[in-house]
């Protein structure tokens, strides 16, 4: 009859192994909806009459810690076309800011959600 | 109970500086707050599928000849939003929360006043709410 102290050794290596993973497993989930926005992002502003010069300078940039998976989505100033990137989406002193830089964002949310809750339930399943 | 009141009762309170809305003059009087508000879109849906909140958005520029004067009005404009609940007959509202826009206080060299560029810095607010 076992006392449960087996059980617990391998539901400690279970654990270990996923955590071992995650890390780059989650790593990828972020890229993808990363992607995802830039794409939207780029394609909205190659629709746009007046700024479809900057689309190209629409990139992501990686800002990762210990503990912190980070994409930053957006026109680089340093690329042709970057300089107009708050203009396109923020305005100037008499209007504009017609592009919606919350529109990728929103798009994405669910499938990022729904992907990391895939994750998630294939962890929990090797549990 | 319409969005339009809602954009029309969230703009009301922005009082004590120059206002335009949707559109700014040719000649504008500096500083000025220039406000648009979007019509409220759907924020949240029940189980059924039937709206439950709805989220309206403004973006306001604030505008001014010196970054001191769009500092003050910047402050103007964020003692009469930030927090504040607006009533509005037929909706239940929370309260406005500006959104962080990470954008910096710049010139608009594509205007020129007795010689120099008008200095603007746009701020971006919230307002949930739902229906009554």
């Amino acid at each position: 009859m076992s006392d449960g102290t087996a059980e617990l050794r391998q539901f400690a290596i279970s654990v270990g192994r996923i955590v071992d993973g995650a890390y780059d497993e989650v790593e990828g989930v972020v890229n993808k909806g990363a992607l995802n926005m830039k794409s939207e992002m780029i394609a909205d502003a190659l629709g746009s009459t007046h700024f479809k010069g900057m689309a190209r300078s629409i990139t992501y940039d990686s800002e990762n810690s210990r503990d912190v998976i980070r994409r930053v989505v957006g026109p680089d100033k340093s690329r042709r076309g970057g300089a107009l990137g708050n203009i396109y989406y923020f305005g100037t002193s008499r209007g504009g800011g017609t592009g919606d830089i919350d529109k990728p964002l929103s798009s994405e949310e669910p499938r990022a959600l729904s992907a990391m809750q895939a994750l998630v339930d294939r962890w929990a399943g090797q549990l | 109970m319409t969005g339009d009141a809602l954009a029309a009762g969230f703009e009301a309170l922005i009082t004590g500086v120059t206002v335009y809305k949707d559109r700014v003059p040719a000649t504008p009087t500096f500083p000025y707050v220039f406000v648009v508000t979007n019509f409220p879109t759907v924020a949240e849906r029940s189980l059924a599928r039937s709206v439950s909140s709805r989220v309206l958005r403004s973006r306001t520029q604030v505008v001014g000849l010196t970054a001191a004067s769009v500092r003050i009005v910047a402050q103007k404009l964020t003692d009469a939003l930030e927090g504040k609940r607006p009533t509005v007959v037929g909706w239940v509202l929370g309260a406005i929360e500006s959104v962080a826009n990470d954008q910096p206080l710049l010139p608009d060299e594509d205007v020129t006043i007795n010689g120099q560029h008008p200095l603007y810095q746009p701020f971006d607010w919230v307002l949930t709410g739902s229906q009554s």
